[in-house]
């Protein structure tokens, strides 16, 4: 059983239709690339994957269960974490009081030392997340932001992770091990679905991907299969006059 | 039309019945009064239900009419030529609506540089202060035993009795309806309107819209004090009790329940209101309760209150009949734009730590198509709103024909030719398509508030001919049959064009696209870019931010590529394409070597 | 001098009721955006409690004071839920309409419970003077200062130390990341909605000796409240602590020194003024919209 199944998700902002009828599924431990130019409905996609946004009509069924019509914190303590775009720290918090804010749910029910424990390879795998509990999240540069975001959404041991656009912003090294870093996860079992603008670095890391042009899935395939589609270029760099 | 002006004589006639049929003076008395109300509320109404600014301190105004009447007419009384012709009260009246007017200009400068709460919370605490120095201020004022012994309204040496002063306030209020009438009709009142639903909009046509609330809430001052000048020679006694808080409350919750923003809402409202404690035993001691109750009852089942609910679907065609209905069955050539010659220099701009611009320079040429590319966060619509009067850069000019425009606000840079369509569209709720293409041509208007007022010939003219462009400018975007549809009512593609008709009318000599194919479909995008190049063919200078890359590279003729807030390349579109460092930014390093 | 001081102190008291109130607007302004327009009522609410439950039925303060809480919590509760979460979706204003329906109705059912006759309430630690060297104070005004310092300072480590606390920020910052974060954003809107109405139930308790105890008691208090958050910021509780102070000292010395009569007028119009010369307030961030 796919842990995420999407199944003719119609999203709209007010009249505006933005997502319409978007069908995939994300198996246990994959990568799932979406792409897209803007505007195309990536971001809209995940909120209301997230359940910051109702859709309305479709299915979306998560380990199963159908979480169409449930609130976004519900959703949460079901295991589904999401890393918002543009990081949307908690300026004023530090990153320690975010990342404690990220495991909300199971602080309030009295498991800190699950809490702790994860913390462990967290900062295994981002280290300067570490160096830096103490300081406000607002003061952190960009990529140690992007880092501390993601540090948040794992806190809370999700089965499933959804990433909207995390090469925002970001300087290339900043990006490349962020994108390790995604990597690594995989590999310990983590479930990603990531969202990125930028074609390449969603198609490197992926199991499969699929193209949102207009709210609809336009091409799908395996990382080899969209590079070599001239299609995949001409989404982003329009067809020749 | 026959029939509404049928309809308007019978209920004037049965007003003015009234008296006659009951007899008394009962009956008559409380006709004064809900007119009197009802003149407040209009005034109200205008200010907060079409214009959308809540007050919560109108009793001031109506303080500020009625104790200047009092005292001046008391002075007056003795002189015997006044005594005689009965002018002093005249004289109190317009001196009371004067007064209450200026208070209102005292208000309405620090208060609306606010909004929303802030601006209700400066209202009420406006009125407490007026409230409280009537308390205070015995000598003058009186304090709280008032001043009694008001002269009653006189004609020549004629006492005016309850009924005949009947007559007299049932004519006021009639003008007063047609005032409200006249005014909401005109473009003023569309613009006020507009400004209800979205002030950036009715900003980047250039208008000032600060200068517009401040002129409409002074006139809803005139209004409450007119009423107050008229509630002190009725009642020959007023005191600071007739003015609280909760009076204002209930003129507010006049118009919210009568319907805020409709013609007879506010009259409706006072009606009931007033009527209501006349009816109910013991009102006074539940009175707090029966308001509230209603305040409740109309935000959860009436939002609209009773008006709304009654010309719910009139609203749409009623609110296009507009003045001159003019026949333009000539072909009309639209005016040729001088397009001007757009020059960005160095423009920096930095949010806090982040920035977002930096060093960015761009050239558009006169009568071109420039775009501007570049991927998500690079920049583009922060330079668009730096252009566009939205923001102002940390450095960096903007020239408009090689001089600096100095663009401070969205109105200001309006006004140098500088109009720009928005990427989430900012439309005018149910106004009609020509009402959004008539609010753009504010700035060429060459008439003013007056004859809008008086429905002078001067006014008619420059609203047909106003009128005529409008449609033009819809028949060039090939909208016309959709002239008179609420603006909520259209398809995505179509709010599209009628907000790019909006900035057209506006006569731009450099017009700013921020994303006009945002959620359009291919056949709408085709359709867009038909009319990107008729607008370049009459000679527009356009900058175009957009991330469908087919409609960019149909229209554009140059293209400037941002990337993380600076400029990566500029060029014609087919070396754009081309261009590595552009293919770098958008698919990867890779890709751009293969 | 003394004189200077003494006015200073008892008008700080009054600051100290001020502020307690001027909180709770902020704190229901940083969750929702919308607040409680007619806090300064449900602060006559709690002060007619007192009034009932000390005077009426004997009951010791140190009783009455986490019953008020208690109560007034609870209703503001049910009052969020029914007149202004249904409000707040529409993206308007209404709420302002709303809030001060509530307020309205209040006044009156205590009108009608209680009567329209100011009633005194007599002070908790009785009513002689204490003296600090030449300057007097009353009883009653050391314990508004002592409780109000209590409370702020519950409330700071509450939102700054507490796990809830800090939730109850993030909420401020963003309802929507916040939820993400698995935070019943929803839940902690009321809440502070409630946490709000027990803060005026407090202030209510602890000012109704000094004061009369009548249904009309709480429209003045409550728009200085709201006068002083707005001065202060809406968004900066330590900074209204402060202007709440400041304002009735300020109070304080104009009615000494000049009269009693103009002193709301002097102060009101300071409030326009400021608003006027800074919109988000003295301590309030200039919100920078984004595109």
């Amino acid at each position: 059983m796919p842990l995420l199944e999407v199944d003719n998700l119609h999203v709209a902002y007010g009249e505006l239709e933005v997502v319409r009828g978007v069908s995939f599924t994300v198996e246990r431990g994959e990568i799932v690339t979406i792409l897209g130019s803007n505007g195309a409905g990536k971001t809209t996609l995940l909120r209301s994957l997230a359940g910051l946004m109702k859709p309305a009509a479709g299915r979306v069924l998560f380990g199963g269960n159908n979480i169409l019509r449930c609130p976004a914190h519900e959703i949460a303590q079901q295991g589904l974490a999401m890393v918002p775009e543009g990081r949307q720290l908690f300026p004023e918090h530090t990153v320690w009081e975010n990342l404690e804010l990220g495991a909300y749910p199971r602080l309030r029910a009295g498991k800190r030392a699950e809490f702790s424990e994860s913390l462990v390879d967290i900062f295994r795998l981002f280290p300067r997340v570490e160096e830096r509990l103490e300081q406000p999240a607002g003061l952190l540069s960009g990529g140690e932001q992007q880092m501390v975001a993601i540090a948040r959404a794992l806190v809370s041991r999700p089965q499933l992770l959804l990433l909207d656009e995390p090469s925002l912003g970001l300087a290339p090294i900043m990006v490349r091990t962020i994108f390790d870093a995604f990597t690594q996860l995989k590999a310990r079992g983590l479930t990603i679905l990531l969202v990125e603008q930028m074609a390449w670095l969603g198609l490197e890391i992926c199991d499969r991907a699929h193209v949102l042009e207009t709210g609809k899935i336009a091409l799908s395939g395996t990382p080899q299969e969209l590079l070599s589609n001239p299609r995949v270029m001409a989404a982003y760099l329009g067809t020749p006059v | 039309m026959r029939d509404t002006r049928a309809l308007i004589l019978l209920i004037v006639t049965a007003l003015a019945a009234i008296p006659i049929i009951t007899g008394g003076t009962y009956y008559a008395f409380l006709g004064i009064i809900v007119f009197i109300y009802s003149i407040v509320a209009i005034g109200l109404n205008i200010l907060s239900g079409y214009a959308g600014q809540f007050s919560l301190g109108h009793a001031a105004f109506m303080a500020m009419g009625a104790y200047t009447t009092a005292l001046l007419t008391k002075a007056l009384a003795t002189i015997s030529f006044f005594a005689q012709t009965g002018l002093h009260i005249l004289l109190g009246v317009i001196c009371g609506t004067i007064v209450a007017a200026l208070s209102g200009i005292i208000l309405a400068v620090p208060a609306l540089r606010v909004r929303g709460p802030y601006l209700a919370m400066v209202t009420i605490a406006f009125g407490w202060v007026v409230w409280k120095i009537l308390q205070e201020w015995v000598s003058v004022t009186g304090g709280d035993l008032g001043i009694s012994s008001i002269p009653k309204p006189q004609i020549g040496v004629l006492r005016l009795e309850t009924r005949s002063f009947y007559y007299v306030v049932l004519a006021l209020f009639l003008a007063a309806l047609a005032l409200q009438v006249r005014l909401v009709r005109s473009q003023f009142g569309t613009r006020l309107r507009a400004v209800k639903y979205s002030e950036i909009a009715v900003a980047s046509v250039g208008i000032d819209v600060y200068r517009l609330k401040v002129i409409v809430f002074v006139i809803s001052a005139a209004f409450a004090g007119f009423g107050g000048t008229l509630f002190a020679h009725q009642q020959n006694y007023i005191s600071p009790d007739n003015f609280q808080f909760f009076s204002s409350v209930f003129f507010l919750l006049a118009v919210l329940f009568g319907g805020a923003g409709t013609i007879l809402g506010p009259v409706i409202g006072a009606g009931v209101l007033m009527l209501l404690p006349e009816m109910l035993h013991d009102f006074d001691k539940y009175r707090l309760i029966v308001y509230a109750c209603l305040i409740l009852l109309t935000l959860y089942f009436l939002p609209n209150g009773v008006m709304g609910l009654v010309t719910r679907r009139a609203k749409a065609q009623g609110a296009t009949d507009t003045q001159a209905s003019g026949d333009d069955q000539t072909a009309v050539v639209l005016p040729a734009v001088s397009g001007a010659e757009l020059q960005i220099e160095n423009v920096s701009r930095a949010f806090g730590g982040l920035i977002a611009l930096s060093d960015v320079s761009v050239r558009v040429a006169a009568g071109s198509i420039h775009a501007l590319i570049g991927p998500n966060g690079a920049g583009k619509t922060t330079l668009i709103n730096i252009v566009s009067g939205t923001y102002r850069a940390d450095s960096g000019r903007i020239n408009v024909d090689g001089a600096d425009a100095k663009i401070t606000s969205m109105h200001m840079a309006a006004r140098q030719g500088i109009v720009r369509t928005f990427q989430t569209l900012k439309l005018f709720g149910n106004m009609t398509v020509i009402e959004h293409v008539v609010v753009g041509k504010a700035r060429h208007s060459r008439v003013g508030l007056w004859d809008a007022l008086v429905n002078s010939r001067r006014g008619k003219e420059e609203d047909r001919r106003q009128l005529c462009e409008a449609k033009a400018l819809l028949r060039l975007l090939g909208i016309s049959h959709l002239e008179r549809t609420p603006a909520t009512a259209l398809a995505y593609g179509h709010r599209r064009l009628v907000e790019i008709a909006r900035a057209l009318a506006v006569e731009p000599r450099i017009l700013l696209l921020d994303e006009p194919a945002a959620g359009l479909v291919a056949e709408e995008i085709r359709a867009l870019a038909v009319v990107i190049r008729k607008l370049k063919s009459m000679g527009m200078t356009i900058l175009l931010v957009e991330h469908h890359m087919d409609l960019v590279l149909a229209v554009s003729d140059r293209i400037t590529v941002l990337d993380h807030g600076a400029v990566i390349a500029e060029g014609e579109p087919a070396d754009i394409r081309r261009n590595e460092r552009v293919i770098a930014a958008y698919l990867g390093p890779s890709h751009a070597a293969a | 001098m003394y004189f200077f001081l003494q006015i200073a102190l008892s008008g700080i008291a009054t600051g100290a009721i001020y502020g307690l109130i001027a909180v709770g607007y902020s704190l229901t302004f940083m969750t929702t955006k919308a607040l409680n327009f007619a806090l300064g009522m449900w602060v006559m609410l709690g002060g007619m409690l007192t009034y009932s439950l000390n005077v009426q039925y004997g009951i010791h303060p140190l009783i009455v004071l986490p019953v008020v809480m208690v109560a007034l919590f609870a209703l503001g509760l049910v009052a969020e839920r029914f007149s202004v979460y249904p409000f707040l979706r529409a993206g308007s204003d209404v709420w302002v309409m709303s809030t001060l329906a509530v307020g309205f109705l209040m006044i009156d059912l205590a009108e009608i419970i209680w009567g329209r006759n100011p009633t005194p309430v007599p002070p908790f630690f009785g009513k002689d003077p204490v003296y600090l060297g030449q300057v007097s104070i009353l009883p009653q005004q050391l314990l508004i200062i002592a409780a109000a310092c209590v409370t702020f300072v519950g409330l700071d480590f509450f939102y700054r130390r507490t796990l809830p606390g800090k939730a109850f920020r993030a909420v401020s910052h963003s309802g929507d990341v916040s939820s993400l974060m698995g935070i019943n954003t929803r839940r902690i809107e009321a809440l502070s909605y409630a946490v709000a109405a027990a803060l005026a139930g407090i202030a209510g308790f602890l000012v109704v000796p000094l004061t009369l105890a009548e249904p009309q008691m709480g429209t003045v208090l409550g728009l200085k409240a709201f006068a002083i958050a707005i001065i202060a910021g809406l968004a900066a509780p330590r900074g209204i602590l402060i202007c709440g102070l400041l304002y009735g000292a300020f109070e304080g010395l104009v009615s000494g020194y000049l009269y009693t009569g103009i002193r709301d007028i002097v102060g009101f119009t300071i409030m326009i003024v400021a608003l006027y010369a800074r919109p988000e307030g003295i301590f309030g961030r200039r919100q920078e919209e984004r595109a």
